[in-house]
């Protein structure tokens, strides 16, 4: 004790005289789920990257189970430690080819230059995470989600979304559900536009037919366009509200939407639309 | 979609009507105005036929409608049918067309109709063809 109190112990007297008794492994397993999860999200155009406090070896090999990394995927490009990465200038992250998929050992620096390196490419950016460390990224990506079983109450304040649990696959579902609402919009109002501008086209233009008294002799009445509005346009918009699985299979083979969409910027739909995603930083719950 | 029955009003007045358009026939039927009220019923039933089938075609904005399962939806399916079975008591009920509706009972306008609305499922049929064809989607 007096010599600790000295401060003159080493790390080579402590670890003398040691007896083994065993070796424990700690094991963080991802939920099954995860692996479909994250196979929907790529067959709909959904880039899932895992950026992690893990060590460069744990990493690879949880991405390989949940499908993040692939047969395809080449690990000298799609895996990177956080260190090469924050040592990349901004312009030479943009002319990589393709982002890394999982970068390891991340600090919050590294998470927040990876969403402004999506963003730099013109897609938009999606970002879960639960601790302290995950707030800067998570707040400026275009859809910040906090999740993880208990996140901390900084990360929820950060964040646009809070899961209520910590699955991945929760954010696929709230995608589909943001596809199939905006793909319904979508149709019911090219329906109404379209119908309407041709009953206009018939009224306006049909405003040339002149009688010999000089006044116009309309091809519709007004009840007539009361009826084509009200009870013909009406009925089959209330059906788009309920489209759901058969809408689905469209829903799925398209690509997210690029930008802005012109039916709002950054609302729920829009940004659920190009949704990106990484999931649970391991690292949170680790450090 | 709106070109078809506007079309039908022309052929109805001038081609095979006398092209006159008779005198008030905005307000009430007289007897100048029977081709204008034929031509009216004929419009309306070839835009109402176009409405719905347009409803149907929204469901997918490059496949075709002869390759949909229309009855997946079936508030859309039980609508369109709706709309399509509501336009003949509008179009047949003795005052409630002349009066309210300011159109009369067609026969062989229906034949025009049949022609608009197929002038119309030709267009947009051909239209996603196209879609089909030449834009890809894009996949990642």
């Amino acid at each position: 004790m007096k010599e600790l109190e000295g401060g003159s112990i080493t790390r080579d007297t402590v670890e003398e005289d040691m007896i083994f008794l065993g070796l424990i492994g700690i094991r963080d397993p991802p939920r099954p789920e995860s692996l479909g999860a994250v196979r929907s999200c790529q067959h709909a155009g959904i880039i899932v990257h895992m950026l992690t406090g893990d060590h460069i070896t744990t990493a690879t090999a949880i991405a390989k189970e949940v499908g993040i990394l692939t047969s395809e995927s080449d690990p000298s490009t799609s895996v990177m430690t956080a260190h090469d990465f924050d040592r990349m200038t901004s312009s030479q992250i943009d002319s990589l080819s393709s982002l890394p998929l999982v970068v390891a050992r991340c600090s919050p620096q590294t998470k927040a230059q990876m969403v402004k390196a999506i963003h730099r490419r013109g897609r938009q950016a999606a970002m879960t995470g639960d601790g302290l460390n995950d707030c800067p990224s998570l707040k400026i990506a275009d859809v910040g989600i906090a999740m993880g079983l208990a996140p901390s109450d900084v990360a929820r304040q950060a964040s646009e979304i809070v899961l209520a649990d910590d699955n991945f696959a929760a954010i696929v579902a709230a995608v589909e559900e943001g596809r199939r609402l905006f793909d319904n919009l979508l149709k019911f109002m090219l329906h109404l536009i379209s119908s309407n501008f041709a009953e206009a086209i018939v009224l306006v233009v049909g405003l040339a037919f002149i009688d010999q008294e000089g006044t116009s002799i309309y091809p519709l009445s007004a009840v007539q366009i009361l009826w084509e509005n009200l009870v013909t346009s009406i009925f089959p918009a209330f059906g788009y509200v309920n489209f759901a699985r058969d809408a689905l299979t469209v829903v799925w083979d398209s690509s997210p939407r690029r930008g802005i969409s012109w039916i709002g910027h950054r609302g729920v739909l829009d940004t659920a639309h190009s949704i990106k995603s990484s999931p649970p930083t391991r690292s949170s719950t680790v450090s | 979609m709106g070109v078809p029955p506007l079309l039908t009003f022309a052929v109805v007045v001038y081609g095979l009507g006398d092209g006159n358009l008779g005198i008030g026939c905005n307000e009430n039927l007289n007897s100048t105005c029977i081709v204008v009220y034929r031509a009216r019923a004929t419009v309306f039933a070839s835009l109402t036929i176009i409405i719905l089938l347009h409803a149907f075609e929204m469901k997918d904005t490059r496949k075709s409608l002869f390759k949909m399962n229309l009855l997946a939806n079936r508030t859309l399916f039980y609508s369109v049918v709706g709309g399509g079975v509501a336009l003949f008591p509008t179009i047949y009920i003795p005052g409630l067309n002349e009066v309210l509706f300011k159109m009369m009972g067609i026969s062989w306008e229906w034949g025009l109709c049949a022609a608009s609305v197929g002038f119309y499922l030709v267009g947009t049929e051909g239209y996603k063809a196209c879609k089909r064809r030449f834009w890809k989607r894009e996949h990642v």
